[in-house]
């Protein structure tokens, strides 16, 4: 009887050893992206084949723009993803971030309801497009989130020289999806990029109206966090990503990334 | 350090007078109370009536209103959501995205909490009430609305219950709401734009306030407790 | 003497325990009657049934000549009889609005039930509790509000269970003075109790609750 506890209790303080210890052991890579990138689906490709590519296991942290770079400004991530291009560079300029790497791009394009009231649509020039939707006093919602899509359009408005506001401009402070249903519910238009647009198709009721417009350029970036300003960073890990991210294993993966047979994903022309 | 300037500058904004903070503030209450005065008077009925009549199937309505105590609000916003949606069975009314549509979710996630107090209230006043009124010629329903009287403190410590699961409630909020400004945003689906936002000051202001509503909550029950004891 | 209520036999059992087992009763309008009967003799019981608040099996019930099924009484007879609780209990607001509360209930409003109530506070002697609620009463004032809130109903009966069983010295007095007043205006009586001054009061009759059954006294 001694002799079966005293081995029973030794294996249970090996258990309780290897538990504690299992953390420790595994590798992961805390990163973080915006919305826009999980509502079309690329991360649920993406993150599953660098997981299985270097036997890293990631933390995906999804949230908008403003709140997934607080979050690398703040050394909480090793990677941020997203898609505001003065706030990626403000990163690196702050030392809080390395290096900024332009991974793909698509571009925005303005959705609304197929009756079309502003009648913009086939317009390519977006900035004239939100002129006439202004003008018609036809309901258009707004991320109002400061996110890339919530960034690019209030750069259109001012390239327009307007300043939105009024009942029938709505700012709904959520995310790219659920921007989308709403705008369906309400027969609003909306400011959206292509991939999400596409995920969407059909559960909307919105046609895609206006696109072409260089202005409509969404370019997505991925930045590691500094380790020198953040000693606790998974440096060598977030390196790792980012070398993937850039490689011609992940650019085949986002090119050939289809939505309803449409690709809406495309490389950016200086890939680093 | 960031959180302390944070906290500082939502201290401003408050006192400040800030417009947009205080339309959220003022939104917030609007649905709120209106979702509870939209629920009470039903909800006290429902728990007068449990507690009083036996009749078949009572006893699953009460485990069932025990069950929904604790319901996810964001599974009634779903619900909601499925109801009002364009293509669904209330789609006509158009009510998706208003403040209308918040009111309705926060009554029904309210209910189950303003019924459960009446019913426990009701189930602990003394049996002497009702038979007083009754024998001294009351009706019914006067015998009812005599107990409910007696037993007010209570009930209104449901009201006071309610109150706090829905001011503070988000999931609904925003399925229902989708947390337009200056229409359907208030305080809770504000505090979790800002934190999107990464604005950190704004958010907390919201919750100072939010804490606030919590503790007069509670300074309130503590009042009600005093006044008119455990009953 | 006209027969006010009446029944030929009244029984009541808990489980195996047969409490009430009566014969033939008859309370007489403007009788008083004093029941007596030892503690769980089933005198509160017999009270509380004929007040309908609780059942019994009761057969040829009649009430001032109009026969009634049993079970609830129906509304017209709840205004006719009314009981008082041996502990009686006051609504938290205020003795004025207690004295009012039936007269409210019975739809009578305004100067005609402002009247009848003082009249009631007056006789009661509780004119400088009238704006007193029931936590600052002592047990002999609830029990003369409670007493001036059924008489000024007029009901045709007062069920008074143990009026005086928790008063003593003045309050008690007070209370007997008030028992007195409705025996002297002819009013039908029913009380349960021990109170030997309330037993021997001029006009009462006396019945004993014995084994389930009632006997003259």
């Amino acid at each position: 009887m001694p002799f079966g506890l005293r081995s029973f209790s030794r294996g249970v303080i090996a258990l309780g050893l290897a538990v504690l210890a299992l953390p420790l052991a595994a590798a992961e890579l805390r990163l973080a992206a915006t919305h826009t990138l999980e509502d079309s689906g690329l991360l649920k490709t993406l993150i599953p084949a660098f997981e299985r590519a270097s036997g890293i296991k990631v933390r995906l942290a999804i949230g908008g723009t403003g709140q997934v770079l607080k979050f690398a400004a703040n050394g909480d991530v090793d990677a941020v993803v997203s898609h505001v291009k003065a706030q990626e560079e403000k990163l690196v300029a702050s030392d809080a971030g390395l290096k900024r790497y332009a991974v793909a791009y698509n571009d925005f394009l303005i959705a609304g309801p197929p009756q079309d009231p502003a009648g913009v649509r086939g317009m390519r020039d977006a900035v004239a497009a939100l002129r006439k939707i202004h003008n018609a006093k036809v309901r258009f919602i707004s991320r109002g989130d400061e996110s890339g899509t919530h960034v690019k359009e209030r750069e259109l408005w001012r390239a327009a020289g307007l300043q939105p506001g009024g009942p029938d401009y709505l700012s709904a402070g959520v995310g790219m999806g659920r921007v989308l249903m709403m705008a369906g519910e309400m027969q609003a238009y909306t400011l959206c990029d292509r991939a999400t647009f596409a995920a969407f198709r059909g559960r909307t009721g919105l046609e895609q109206l206006v696109e072409g417009d260089a202005r409509l350029y969404n370019e997505y970036a991925v930045v590691a966090v500094n380790p020198a300003r953040f000693p606790g960073v998974n440096a060598a890990d977030a390196a790792k990503f980012v070398t993937w991210l850039t490689s011609t294993e992940a650019q085949k993966l986002i090119t050939g990334f289809r939505i309803g047979g449409q690709q809406v994903f495309f490389l950016p022309a200086k890939p680093r | 350090m960031d959180i302390l300037e944070s906290t500082r500058q939502a201290f401003a904004l408050l006192f400040s007078g800030d417009a947009e903070l205080w339309t959220i503030i003022w939104i917030s209450l609007r649905v709120s109370l209106s979702a509870l005065a939209l629920a009470t008077p039903p909800a006290v009925v429902l728990g007068y009536v449990l507690a009083h009549q036996r009749f078949p199937g009572r006893r699953l309505i009460v485990v069932l209103i025990q069950g929904l105590l604790s319901f996810p609000t964001v599974v009634v916003g779903l619900i909601l959501y499925i109801l009002l949606t364009r293509q669904g069975p209330l789609g006509a009314w158009q009510l998706l995205f208003t403040q209308e549509a918040m009111i309705m979710g926060q009554a029904v996630i309210a209910f189950p909490v303003l019924a459960a107090f009446a019913l426990a209230a009701v189930q602990g006043a003394d049996p002497r009430v009702h038979e007083t009124a009754i024998s001294l010629g009351a009706s019914r329903v006067r015998a009812a609305l005599t107990t409910l009287l007696e037993v007010r403190f209570a009930v209104v410590a449901g009201v006071f219950n309610g109150f706090g699961r829905v001011i503070s409630e988000v999931g609904c909020a925003m399925m229902v709401g989708g947390n337009i400004a200056g229409v359907t945003r208030n305080i809770p689906t504000a505090i979790a734009l800002e934190t999107s936002k990464g604005d950190f000051a704004q958010g907390i202001a919201l919750g100072v306030v939010l804490m606030l509503f919590a503790l007069g909550i509670s300074i309130a029950l503590g009042l009600l407790q005093g006044r008119g004891g455990l009953k | 003497m006209s027969a006010l209520l009446s029944f030929r036999h009244l029984r009541k059992s808990f489980g195996e325990r047969k409490l009430l087992d009566l014969d033939p009763f008859v309370i007489g309008e403007g009788e008083a009657y004093v029941i007596t009967g030892d503690n769980g003799s089933g005198k509160t019981t017999l009270l509380r049934i004929l007040a309908g608040l609780e059942t019994g099996e009761i057969a040829g019930f009649e009430f001032h000549g109009a026969p009634l099924t049993h079970g609830r009484l129906p509304e017209n007879v709840r205004h006719d009889i009314v009981y008082v609780h041996q502990h009686p209990y006051l609504f938290h607001t205020s003795v004025a609005h207690n004295i009012g509360y039936g007269l409210a209930a019975r739809g009578v409003r305004g100067i005609e039930r402002r009247q009848l109530a003082e009249e009631a506070i007056a006789w009661a002697g509780v004119d400088h509790l009238r704006a007193v609620g029931p936590q600052q009463l002592s047990g002999g004032e609830k029990q003369r509000v409670a007493l001036a809130r059924a008489k000024v109903l007029k009901p045709r009966l007062f069920l008074l269970d143990e009026p005086t069983a928790n008063l003593d010295g003045e309050a008690r007095a007070q209370a007997i003075a008030l028992i007195r007043q409705l025996v002297r205006d002819n009013c039908s009586l029913l009380i349960a109790c021990h109170d030997r001054e309330l037993i021997e009061l001029p006009g009462m009759r006396r019945f004993h609750l014995k084994s389930g059954k009632l006997s003259e006294a």
